[in-house]
């Protein structure tokens, strides 16, 4: 056959020329000279509703083609629509492929969506609150009654300005399941969010910015939230078996002191023990004192260069029984670190002084190799900072898309009040 | 696959599937019924309108893992438009039929008709006095509902068909759904009715080939 099936016929009511590109398909036809709508369902070409205005330029102009997800497409048809009561109103490109069929592109505050019909039975659309398709969940966003105002190009439908029709869109982000109803038929679709960018190439067009947040744009870290969680989660969990694995240090030295009370001005000192390799140093104190404090001060002497490192503990306990209940204050144990310690032979010197009569014995307990948990802590915080932002920010994301709406889930409905 | 000589023209009118009762003559348009042993002419077949049908006799795909050929074709009409049925001739010998709407594709086989009461209700609907859309049918112990009934005759045919569908002939057709795509049709004539049970089926799954080619596309 030279050349496709293109059906062209004189417009009825001015004499213009009017081609149609779905030829088989198409049963109404705008002129594209006088606006006035035509029956092409068979070869009489009625008029359905004479106009006389010259057509409207649309972003992208009927008899475009462009390719969107390796799939040729023809816009043949446009459709202005509005929203009864909320006066929010969208476009309805139709895109026709003689091997592909139909699809529409849909344009609300510079948000796309690409829409194919669905051809399934949902024998609670449009009253339930929630729709499954293979096995997605779409819930309910809006309820509504759109009109038809404006028409250009070929349709495979009867379609007029004025015609009425309820509406309600379900979302499960990216996609948007829409059930559509008038007095003939109901009608499913099943939309997907596109960038306005993929348009603009595809069609060789430039669009406008969008606005505002659309019903089923995808959330920032669409899909990756659990995984961002589970990463961090995992990588906390090794940091921790890392410190885990480190132990608890390596016992050098174990002290037992008895400080009496009238051996105030008295120092003690520890056997030398060894450093092998450049190390920290913990000192654990305990005493069993009750009621009472005792500070000791704590002196790191090196054997060959007398260098010196200095600390301080204080253990202080006190308990009591009053007013009918019991308490106690502070605690029986002091820890205190040396950090950054060079090898060699030391010893430790304590200076106690206390609040005591009497004596009382204090346990020391000396270790190299401390795991310090403080590192831990810090690799804690940077792993946790990202996932806890990119949680907030898709909490404050979804609640501003469900601010439109008046079916929010509760976690994401506003304190306002409904009126 | 059986030959005979057009009564009309004498050219050779093949018929590709046993199913096959009725053929347009290529070369002369003559409307050809297969009896036992011979032939009979039952009047010409006017031109079919033009549409951008993917498909040609001859073409060729796959369903479910079985090819078939499009053997035949009627274009039935209605007020709102027109659709093509395509008969295809199928290696295991079922009654096959390609459905082409609106640009969707429905494969589907003929089954047992539904109780003859289904086929009351939907010609009272065409009446509009009963609420049928929405209804429940099952099918071959499939749950489907009613989306779509209308009236339609028959636009013309070509090639080889299983009934005999002259311009004109007029049915009361309704289409079902199912959850999960199925899709199944049920063709009234005259107290008679044909059920089709199949499923919708994307473009590229059916891996077409002898298709129709168009300029830009």
């Amino acid at each position: 056959m030279a050349g496709n099936p293109v059906k062209s016929f004189s417009c009825p009511a001015c004499g213009g020329i009017v081609e149609i590109h779905a030829v088989g398909h198409t049963i109404s036809a705008v002129c594209a000279h006088c606006s006035t709508l035509i029956d092409t369902a068979n070869d009489h070409f009625k008029i359905i509703r004479k106009e006389h205005e010259a057509s409207r330029d649309t972003d992208i102009p009927i008899g475009a083609k462009g390719v969107l997800d390796s799939i040729k497409w023809e816009v043949i048809g446009y459709v202005e629509k509005k929203d009864k009561s909320s006066l929010s109103f969208w476009e309805e490109y139709l895109l026709f492929n003689p091997y592909f069929g139909f699809r529409f592109l849909i344009q609300s505050d510079g948000h796309w969506n690409l829409a194919t019909i669905t051809k399934r039975y949902f024998p609670l659309a449009g009253s339930a609150s929630e729709l499954e398709l293979d096995g997605e969940k779409f819930s309910v966003y809006c309820r509504g009654e759109s009109v038809v105002e404006y028409v250009k190009g070929e349709f495979y439908w009867r379609v007029r300005k004025g015609d009425e029709e309820k509406y309600v869109d379900y979302i499960a982000p990216p996609k948007m399941l829409s059930v559509e109803k008038n007095k003939q038929e109901v009608t499913e679709s099943l939309a997907e969010y596109i960038e306005p960018e993929i348009i603009e190439k595809a069609f060789a067009v430039g669009l406008h910015g969008k606005t505002g947040i659309a019903a089923n744009q995808p959330a920032p870290f669409a899909g990756k939230l659990g995984k961002i969680w589970k990463i961090a989660s995992l990588s906390i969990l090794a940091a921790f078996i890392i410190q885990w694995s480190m132990g608890s240090g390596t016992l050098v030295n174990n002290t037992r002191i008895n400080i009496a009370q009238n051996d105030k001005e008295k120092n003690y000192s520890t056997a030398v023990f060894n450093l092998p390799r450049r190390s920290n140093l913990s000192v654990r104190s305990s005493a069993p004192l009750s009621n009472n404090w005792m500070e000791l001060e704590l002196s790191l002497v090196n054997e060959s260069s007398n260098e010196t490192y200095q600390s301080r503990q204080v253990i202080e306990y006190y308990s009591g029984y009053e007013d009918g209940e019991s308490w106690s204050e502070g605690g029986q144990i002091a820890e205190s670190t040396f950090s950054a310690i060079p090898e060699g032979n030391y010893r430790l010197v304590i200076d106690p002084s206390s609040g005591l009569l009497g004596s009382s014995d204090v346990s020391m307990e000396i270790k190299r190799n401390v795991p310090a948990w403080g590192n831990f802590w810090i690799i804690f915080l940077c792993i946790i900072v990202f996932p806890v932002f990119a949680l907030l920010y898709r909490w404050s994301f979804e609640s501003r898309r469900w601010e439109n709406s008046d079916y929010a889930p509760a976690i994401y409905q506003s304190g306002e009040s409904d009126d | 696959m059986k030959k005979f000589n057009c009564p009309s023209c004498g050219a050779e009118v093949v018929f590709n599937s046993s199913l096959s009762v009725y053929a347009v003559c290529k070369y002369c348009s003559s409307m050809i019924v297969r009896h036992d042993l011979d032939v009979e002419s039952i009047g010409t077949m006017a031109a079919l309108p033009e549409d951008m049908s993917p498909f040609q006799l001859g073409s060729e795909g796959y369903y479910q893992g079985q090819h078939f050929t499009l053997v035949g074709r009627m274009k039935m009409g209605w007020e709102d438009g027109s659709w093509n049925e395509w008969f295809m001739a199928t290696d295991d010998g079922r009654k096959g039929w390609l459905a082409e709407a609106q640009g969707f594709y429905a494969i589907c086989f003929e089954t047992d008709p539904p109780p003859l009461e289904f086929a009351v209700r939907a010609i009272q609907q065409q009446k509009k006095d009963v609420a049928f859309l929405g209804s429940a049918l099952t099918l071959n112990n499939l749950k489907l509902n009613v989306v779509d009934t209308k009236k339609a005759s028959c636009i013309g045919s070509e090639g080889e068909l299983p009934l005999v569908s002259p311009q004109g002939r007029v049915t009361v057709s309704v289409d079902l759904l199912g959850a999960h795509g199925e899709f199944a049709s049920v063709e009234i004539e005259t107290g008679k009715q044909r059920a089709y049970m199949g499923r919708y089926v994307e473009w590229k799954e059916m891996r077409c080939s002898n298709i129709r080619t168009f300029d830009g596309w």
